[in-house]
Formats: C-alpha cells, sequence, structure tokens
C-alpha cells in the first residue's frame, strides 16, 4: 500500500477514469445491452410467432369476436341465443356472471371475514376457537380442492330429482341443479314506493344533521337513529300507500321438466360464490385480526376509562385506527377474489374465462382470445385497485 | 351533619383472616366464568356456538364413521401417491422421497427448534397407526347379504379363508312384509339390492304373494378341490325350505386357501325351472372381504392359488358388495380405518426413521460448520438430482426413461412446489433488485413483467404456458407438459416473491449501503454481502407464506390437464364407477393431505421466527 498524502496534489494519481469503469458509461452500456437484448427477444419470439402462425394457416384475427358462438350459456343475460349472438356477446355474458359472482363475492367475504376476525378476538373461548378454526382449515387448503367438495362432494347429497326438491318456506325449492326461488318485482306503481322512501332518507339525514348541531350547542345527547329510523319508516310507509300494491312475487313452480317462475341461482353460481366467500374471508379476518391487534392496548383502556361500551369502543376507537392498516391488505385479497373468479372453469361455470376459452378451442384463436381476457383481467384488477387506493385516501391519517 | 358525635375509624390491628377465593372463580368453574360466560351476550354466544358445534362435530362424525365409503381413499393409494407411473421403477419415487425426507429432517433438526410436544405427537400418531390394523383383526368380520330369487340361477360364492375361523351361512325367508321392511345391514350385493327393492314394491303393489313361498334351497360349503367341507356334525351341508325354515349352516375351516360355498335350488336339480316361488335373504357372517384392487387379487393368487372354476363365481370381493344401512364403530375401524392404516404404516415408518435419523443429526452437528454447509448443497442439488432420478434416460438399462405424463398424485404435486420454490426464489430476487435498480429500461421491464402477472389469474398464465408458448417457440411444443407447467408456476411465483423481496429490500437503512460503498465495495458484493442478507431475513415470513400459496396452487394444473393431487382425484372419481357416489371422501381426504402439508410448514415458518434463526451464522 502506498502512502497517501493529501497535501500534495499528485495528478498521477487522479488520471482520468478509464472508460470501462466509469460508472456512468457502464451503466448505459448495460441499459442499452439489456434493451437490445430484450426488443432482440422480443422480436424473435414475435416473428416465430407469426411464422408459427403462418405455418399452422392461423392469423390473429380479432374478427372472431363477431363470429355466433355456439354454446349455450345457461344463466346471467337471458337474450342470448347460442349459434346466433356474437361471441362478443358470449363475452359480455360471461363478464357479467364474472361480475355477479365478484360483486357477491366481496360483499359476502368482508361480511364474514370481518365477523370471524373480530371473533377471533373475542374473550369468549368457544367463539375464538371455532374462529382459528375456521381460518387455518380454509386458508391451509386449496380453493380448487374447496370448490370440488362443495361442488361435487355436497352437491351430491342433495335431491337429483327436481320433485324431491328440498322446499324451505318462501318457497324456496334447493336441488342439484339450482336453487329456486320467488322473484319479487315492482309494479307500475312501485316509483311511488321508492319516491316516498327517498324522501324518508332525506329527511331523516336532514334531521341527524340537525340534532348534531343540537348536540353541538347545547350538549343534549343527539338520539340521531331515533330521529332518522321514523323519518325513513313515515316516508316508506307513505310511498307504499299512494302506490296501493307496489310488488308482485312470482313464485316459482315445479313444471314436468323445469321450474318456471321465480328465479334460479345455478348450483355452479352457488358453489364460485359460496367457495370464493369461505376461502377469502379465512384471509380477511387474518388481516382484520392482525389490524386490530395492532391498535395498542392503552387506546382500549382509555376509551373504557372514558365510559365507552363495548360496541362503542370497537365501532368509534378501534376500528377506525385498525381500517388504516387493514385496507391495503384487504385490496390485496379483494384483487385475489376477483382472479380466483376465474376457477370457475373447473366447476363449469360460464365466467369470462370459460367462455373466451370455449372460444379459442372452438376458433383456434387462443393468442387473440388471451390478449383479450388479460386486458379483461388486468381492467378488472386496476378497477379494484383504484377504487381501493382511493378508500385508502380517504382513510389515512389526517395530521393538524 | 345531622347532630350526631361523629365516630372515629379506627384501623384493625389485626390482618383480616384469610379466606380462599370463591369457588366461582378459581379452577375450572372459574375457567369457565370468565371465558364462557363472563356477560350475558357472551353466555348467549357460548350457547348458540356450543349448540352450532356440537351439531356440527355429531352431523361429521355420524358422517364419516357410519356412511362413509373410504374404500376410494385407500383403494387407490397408490394412483394418489405417484400418478400412473410406473410400478417397476417405483423404488425411484422412493428413494426421493427419502432423499426428501432425510433432508427435511437434517434441517428441522438444526434450523427449527421442533418441540418436543411435536415429538410426542408423532410417535402417538405411529402407534396407533400400527396397533390399528393388530387390534382391528380381532373384531369380527361385516355380515355380507346376497338375494336368492326364485327365477335366476344362484351364484356360487367364491371366498378366502384361514385354518380355524368360523363361517356362517343363515338363510332367512322373506315370507311377510315386515321380513321385506327389515333393513339388511352390512354388505348387500349390488345387484341384490335393486332386486329386493322390485320384490318389495311388488309385494306393496299386490302383484307378488309372498304367502306362497315353497323355496327349498341347499348350501353345500366345499373346498378348493370340490370336497365337502367337513363339521363335527357331518359333512357342511344343509337344506332350507318352507319345511325346514331358518337353520344355520356353521363350519370351522380346516385349513388356509380358497372355499366355495355352492347355493342350489332343488327345482333348478330337478330341472324345473319355475317351481319355486319367493325370496330370501342369504347371510354370509365370519367371511373377509378382499379389497377389489388389482394388487390384492395378485397377492391372494400369489398366497393360494387361482381360485378354483365354478359356474358363475361371485366373489367375496368389494366391488360386488356395497354397505347398507349404518355401520358400528367396530365395522368402522375394521373396514375403513384398519385397511388404510395398513397400507400406509410400512412406509410411514421408514419415513419417520428415516426423518428421525437426519433430525438426530442435525441436532448433533447444529454447530457443525460442514454439517450446515452440506445440508444446503444438499437442497440445491436435490432438485436436479431428484428430477434425473425420476426421469431417467432414453435407452438407459438401470434408469429407463419414465415420461413425465405419468407422473401424479402426491410426487408430482411435491415436485411441482419444489421445482417452483427452488427456481422462482433467485428469479424474484433478481426480479426486485431489478425493480429497485437506478436504471430505469431495467426498472420498467421488471415492473411491467412484475405487475401484468399479478394483474392476471393463475390459471391464464397456466393455459398460455399450454396453448400460447409453443407458438412463440416450436422448440419450445415437444417440451412436455409438465415442464411447461412447471415454468409458468415459476414466473407466476416470482413475480409475487419479488413484491415481498422488495418490501424487505425497502427496510434497509441506505447508511447501510452508504457504509459497504465508504468501505470500497462495489454496487455487487453491497448487494450479495450487505443488503440481501438483512431483506431476505427480514420477510422470511412473507416468503414462506409465498411458498405455501405455491404449494396450494399447483392444484390448478389439474384444469390444465396434469394428473396432480387434484388431477388425480378427479380421475379416480369420474373415472371409475364404483367411486361415483365417494367424491366427498376422496376431495376431504386431499383436503386433509394440503392442510397437514401447509399448516406443517407454517408452523415451521413460526417457528423460525421466533427462534431468530433464518440466520445462518450466529
Amino acid at each position: 500500500m502506498t502512502e497517501h498524502r493529501p497535501s500534495t496534489f499528485d495528478k498521477s494519481l487522479h488520471a482520468p477514469v478509464p472508460l470501462w469503469r466509469d460508472i456512468r458509461v457502464i451503466q448505459i452500456v448495460a441499459q442499452v445491452a439489456f434493451l437490445v437484448a430484450v426488443v432482440a427477444a422480443g422480436f424473435l419470439l414475435i416473428n416465430n410467432l407469426i411464422n408459427n402462425l403462418e405455418a399452422s394457416k392461423i392469423s390473429i384475427d380479432f374478427g372472431v369476436l363477431e363470429r355466433p358462438f355456439g354454446t349455450k350459456i345457461s344463466e346471467g343475460q337471458l337474450d342470448f341465443n347460442p349459434g346466433e349472438s356474437s361471441n362478443w356477446k358470449a363475452l359480455r355474458a360471461g363478464l357479467q356472471n364474472t361480475l355477479r359472482v365478484v360483486v357477491v363475492g366481496l360483499a359476502g367475504a368482508t361480511i364474514l371475514g370481518v365477523l370471524v376476525g373480530i371473533g377471533r378476538l373475542s374473550t369468549n373461548f368457544l367463539v375464538r376457537s371455532v374462529a382459528v378454526t375456521y381460518i387455518e382449515i380454509f386458508r391451509n387448503t386449496p380453493l380448487l380442492v374447496q370448490l370440488y367438495f362443495i361442488y361435487r362432494g355436497l352437491r351430491l347429497t342433495l335431491p337429483e330429482s327436481l320433485a324431491d326438491s328440498y322446499r324451505l318456506p318462501g318457497p324456496v325449492f334447493i336441488n342439484r341443479r339450482a336453487i329456486n326461488f320467488p322473484l319479487v318485482q315492482g309494479t307500475d306503481t312501485a316509483w311511488l314506493l321508492y319516491a316516498g322512501l327517498a324522501a324518508g332518507v332525506a329527511v331523516g339525514i336532514g334531521l341527524w344533521i340537525w340534532r348534531l348541531r343540537v348536540q353541538d350547542r347545547t350538549g343534549q345527547p343527539a338520539h340521531t337513529v331515533r330521529w332518522f329510523v321514523p323519518a325513513v319508516l313515515i316516508g316508506a310507509a307513505a310511498g307504499w300507500l299512494a302506490s296501493g300494491d307496489p310488488f308482485t312475487v312470482d313464485y316459482p313452480r315445479l313444471e314436468t321438466f323445469n321450474f318456471a317462475g321465480g328465479d334460479r341461482l345455478s348450483a355452479e353460481y352457488t358453489a364460485l360464490t359460496l367457495g370464493l366467500i369461505l376461502y377469502t374471508a379465512a384471509f380477511i379476518a387474518d388481516i382484520v385480526r392482525a389490524g386490530i391487534q395492532a391498535v395498542p392496548y392503552g387506546q382500549i383502556e382509555a376509551a373504557r376509562a372514558q365510559g365507552f361500551s363495548g360496541g362503542q369502543t370497537l365501532r368509534l376507537i378501534v376500528l377506525p385506527q385498525a381500517l388504516r392498516l387493514i385496507i391495503p391488505p384487504l385490496g390485496n385479497q379483494y384483487l385475489n377474489l376477483a382472479k380466483n373468479s376465474s376457477l370457475g372453469i373447473a366447476i363449469g361455470f360460464f365466467d369470462v374465462y370459460n367462455v373466451a376459452n370455449v372460444i379459442s378451442n372452438q376458433t383456434g384463436q387462443s393468442v387473440a382470445l388471451f390478449a383479450v381476457m388479460m386486458l379483461i383481467y388486468l381492467g378488472i384488477s386496476l378497477t379494484i385497485s383504484a377504487i381501493m387506493n382511493a378508500v385508502n385516501y380517504s382513510m389515512r391519517l389526517r395530521s393538524r | 351533619m345531622s347532630g350526631r358525635t361523629p365516630e372515629i375509624y379506627v384501623a384493625p390491628t389485626e390482618a383480616p383472616p384469610s379466606r380462599r377465593p370463591p369457588v366461582t372463580s378459581i379452577g375450572p368453574l372459574g375457567w369457565v366464568r370468565a371465558n364462557l360466560f363472563s356477560s350475558p351476550a357472551n353466555s348467549i354466544a357460548t350457547v348458540i356456538t356450543l349448540a352450532l358445534v356440537i351439531w356440527f362435530i355429531v352431523s361429521f362424525l355420524s358422517w364419516s364413521i357410519r356412511s362413509a365409503q373410504w374404500g376410494v381413499v385407500y383403494n387407490n393409494l397408490r394412483l394418489i401417491g405417484s400418478g400412473l407411473y410406473d410400478r417397476r421403477e417405483i423404488w425411484r419415487v422412493e428413494l426421493s422421497t427419502g432423499i426428501l425426507v432425510l433432508l427435511t429432517g437434517l434441517s428441522l433438526g438444526i434450523w427449527a427448534r421442533v418441540a418436543r410436544a411435536a415429538f410426542v405427537a408423532v410417535l402417538v400418531t405411529l402407534g396407533i397407526i400400527l396397533l390399528v390394523p393388530i387390534l382391528a383383526a380381532r373384531i369380527p368380520q361385516p355380515t355380507i347379504h346376497t338375494l336368492i330369487e326364485p327365477r335366476k340361477s344362484p351364484s356360487d360364492f367364491v371366498f378366502v379363508g384361514y385354518k380355524g375361523e368360523t363361517v356362517r351361512f343363515t338363510l332367512t325367508p322373506q315370507t311377510d312384509l315386515a321380513d321385506l321392511d327389515e333393513p339388511a345391514i352390512g354388505f348387500i350385493e349390488m345387484q341384490a339390492r335393486a332386486e329386493w327393492s322390485t320384490q318389495a314394491r311388488q309385494a306393496r303393489a299386490g302383484d307378488l304373494d309372498l304367502a306362497a313361498y315353497n323355496l327349498v334351497v341347499s348350501l353345500r360349503l366345499v373346498d378348493k378341490t370340490g370336497r365337502t367341507v367337513s363339521t363335527p356334525d357331518g359333512p357342511a351341508e344343509v337344506r332350507f325350505g318352507p319345511d325346514a325354515p331358518g337353520g344355520e349352516l356353521e363350519a370351522t375351516l380346516p385349513a388356509d386357501g380358497w372355499y366355495v360355498l355352492k347355493v342350489t335350488r332343488d327345482d333348478e336339480a330337478n330341472g324345473e325351472r319355475d317351481d319355486n316361488e319367493g325370496y330370501a335373504w342369504l347371510r354370509i357372517d365370519g367371511v373377509e372381504l378382499f379389497s377389489s384392487q388389482e394388487g390384492q387379487t395378485a397377492t391372494r393368487e400369489a398366497e393360494f392359488g387361482a381360485p378354483p372354476q365354478v359356474e358363475r363365481p361371485l366373489y367375496a370381493e368389494e366391488k360386488a358388495y356395497r354397505f347398507e344401512g349404518t355401520r358400528t364403530f367396530g365395522e368402522f375401524i375394521n373396514l375403513q380405518i384398519a385397511p388404510f392404516f395398513e397400507r400406509i404404516a410400512m412406509p410411514l415408518a421408514l419415513g419417520a426413521a428415516l426423518f428421525a435419523n437426519g433430525w438426530v443429526i442435525g441436532v448433533l452437528g447444529k454447530r457443525e460448520r460442514v454439517v450446515r454447509r452440506w445440508t444446503l448443497i444438499g437442497w440445491l442439488v436435490a432438485t436436479p438430482v431428484i428430477l434425473i432420478i425420476l426421469r431417467g434416460f432414453g435407452g438407459s438399462r438401470a434408469l429407463p426413461l419414465v415420461s413425465t405424463s405419468v407422473w401424479g398424485g402426491l410426487l408430482l404435486t411435491m415436485l411441482l412446489t419444489i421445482v417452483g420454490i427452488t427456481a422462482s426464489f433467485p428469479l424474484g430476487v433478481a426480479l426486485a433488485l431489478g425493480r429497485r435498480s437506478d436504471l430505469p429500461v431495467i426498472k420498467w421491464t421488471c415492473t411491467l413483467f412484475i405487475e401484468t402477472i399479478r394483474g392476471v389469474p393463475l390459471i391464464t398464465i397456466l393455459f398460455m404456458a399450454k396453448l400460447i408458448v409453443p407458438f412463440f417457440w416450436s422448440g419450445l411444443s415437444n417440451i412436455d407438459l409438465t415442464i411447461r407447467m412447471m415454468i409458468g408456476l415459476t414466473l407466476f411465483s416470482a413475480a409475487y416473491l419479488a413484491e415481498n423481496v422488495r418490501g424487505g429490500l425497502q427496510i434497509i437503512p441506505y447508511g447501510q449501503i452508504e457504509a459497504a460503498r465508504a468501505l470500497g465495495l462495489n454496487p455487487f458484493l453491497t448487494t450479495t454481502f450487505i443488503v440481501l442478507p438483512q431483506a431476505l431475513r427480514a420477510v422470511i415470513p412473507a416468503i414462506v407464506g409465498q411458498f405455501i400459496s405455491l404449494f396450494k396452487d399447483t392444484s390448478l394444473v389439474a384444469v390444465v390437464g396434469l394428473f396432480e393431487l387434484v388431477g388425480i382425484v378427479d380421475t379416480i372419481v369420474s373415472g371409475q364407477p364404483i367411486y361415483r357416489p365417494y367424491q366427498r371422501e376422496a376431495y376431504f381426504f386431499i383436503a386433509i393431505v394440503y392442510f397437514v402439508i401447509s399448516y406443517a410448514m407454517s408452523d415451521v415458518s413460526r417457528r423460525l421466527e421466533t427462534s431468530g434463526a433464518g440466520s445462518l451464522r450466529q
């Protein structure tokens, strides 16, 4: 090692850095090399794709979406005719089915997950153990196995022939094919009821705000709910009376080969939605548990000391703070649920993925269909992300 | 205040006598009060939950013990274990499993503190698994019922018996509706069930006169050579009829081997087919049912020779019978649990011994650098070595090629997982580093890759690997589906892993990097020796979580057409008609398999976290 003497400036020690050791040059060269490699690989692959498609006499043709779709889609869009409606319409029907599953699934999984997550922290030993067992079982087994167990295993215990369907009050008929239940439809005058209800809610909100003002001014208890509920009820009752008979109910009736009237949830839809709810709720429950546990115990003690009840502590002190920690991972679970809905293909549910798969099998246009499908799923994912980001932003900690 | 002289409080000079706390606040009663009935709301919750839990447990137990048919599981254990892997080459699967079990034991011994309770639990389980089949042999065999009809020639019943066993045959005539309605519990010949209900329907409709019963049947028990077995009361031969109703034929078998119960109706002997009227159950006690598995048939024939040739034989095979009614606990142990344990006892005991060996070496060599190093090297080398062992080479004599298309069951699930883990880990770390890079081209490429993969469902990627990849590179279409699925799973898992690792990279204080630079480490050395070790250690739980979900996600390749655990069960229950009604049992079983493995993985990860291990140099 030579001894450095900083006092004297020796120019030979400060020769310009050679190009191959200059970090700026290295970075630029590395990036260019990487870019060239990526572009070359991409070009090669695309070239291969074009050659192979030509060789197999298939060209990428998004026009397939205009061609008729041959298979029957058993649910969702009712104006769908196999053999006549276009593939495009089939995809739309599939997307509708996917959204039906995703929306119901999100709501169900959130409600169940929050309940189980709170139950997981209960002081009640039994409730706590049941919640833990539920979470561990559903988190540690694959969703596909759960779906098969529900769709193939549990469904086999239901009566096969329509005449033997389980009949619940309503009447609701349950058999292997579907759940048939009465459909409530609004009549021509139903708008009067809705108008009355809306007016009631508006007045109720007005009263709510007024009561809060009164509380601020006088310190009297606000009793907001005691004012709000009657206002809504009165509005709704007035609307109901004005409209005479706002609803007709269409009851399901057993005919020779099927049920007529009413509405139905197919076994596939029910199994997929139920499976997604049960699976995702287990993950949400754990997120909720972690979020609540992260709230310092002093906060709860302080709330108790201030005279808050258990429910009030949870609602007003714990949950608002926990939500900030809960929402980002919750958004991930929502994304997972939306993506997992594509497992409908395993149990024959016609979601958008299944429809696209059928089209791709019928036409051989797998490349085009996969492009469409990726766009659709990216679209769903981005929408959910955007909504969750907005919620996260609105829940952020506002420091003064 | 009120004019009274105020009393002055004088503190007692003695301590108050000590009292026991009230019974309701200590001991089990206190626990119940504090944990279950601390408030009215809590009490209500307890009662409701208790009712639900009891209902669930009772209905589950009653299903699994009294009516579930677990034969779909224990008759197909080979398929569930290794799929259609060549039976002659099965030692390769066993060797690979052995390597993995040994390595797992070694690693757990070195890095995880496995509680003593876990070992006790494993020992107890092993003991039960070894003991149950032995005990079950003492429980009497279930009853077998077969129906004798007036217009169909009865079958001769062929079975295997052991010396000293007592078999009993009873004929129960069906002479009135009460007899018909009496449930015949046990194994019923599948054909007989349909005939029986037809008869019952006809009797109720009045088309069948049950009073005109004149069925005469002779039973004769012969051994393989056709000689009538002799009993203390003479030859084992009996005749049932209206003049000699009821009664039974009981015989103690003189030797091990095949036996035949000859069943003859007297009108057959006379040549008059339609002479007899009436139905009767032939009830058979003390005969062991064979499993319908091919291997079991082969074993039986190897032991006792070919079965005797008879006209219209009816073998005492599970395939020909099904369980009717509800079974007792003894029958459950004997018919459902014991065969399963019998089949897994040997491999499980060997595996446990191997695991324990590895664990002991690991515990003893915890401080030895060489043991730790070789364990790590072992893991790195294990995957390619196992893949080579399992696949073999074309044209090789010692290791002939076994196409990956016949790999299946748990074997394939574990292979997909292990390959996925070992390949996606370096890729994920590279992607995470790339995404954090200062170089915009690399950064944006990695970000695009990660976000695209994370935005679409896994099943899309798997189908793409199946359908589209060959278009991009025709060389790939020759690569078989299994390898392509491994690549698909690896890419998918790597994208998620990259996000986990990125989380770890973000918590490394910038000072660490500056310090490394100041010490003269170049960026590569800084990343390798300063940043990554800290970042990875911080995200071990997330990484293990990702590996667990990779393990569960391998089930999706079933949808694409591989026969891993879910795929093979799918094939079993939809391909073999006799198992079609038992899908619940099959899926429940593999759910348990998945649960045990992923729960064990998450448990080890928790132990790693609390033991502060994960660091190789302490």
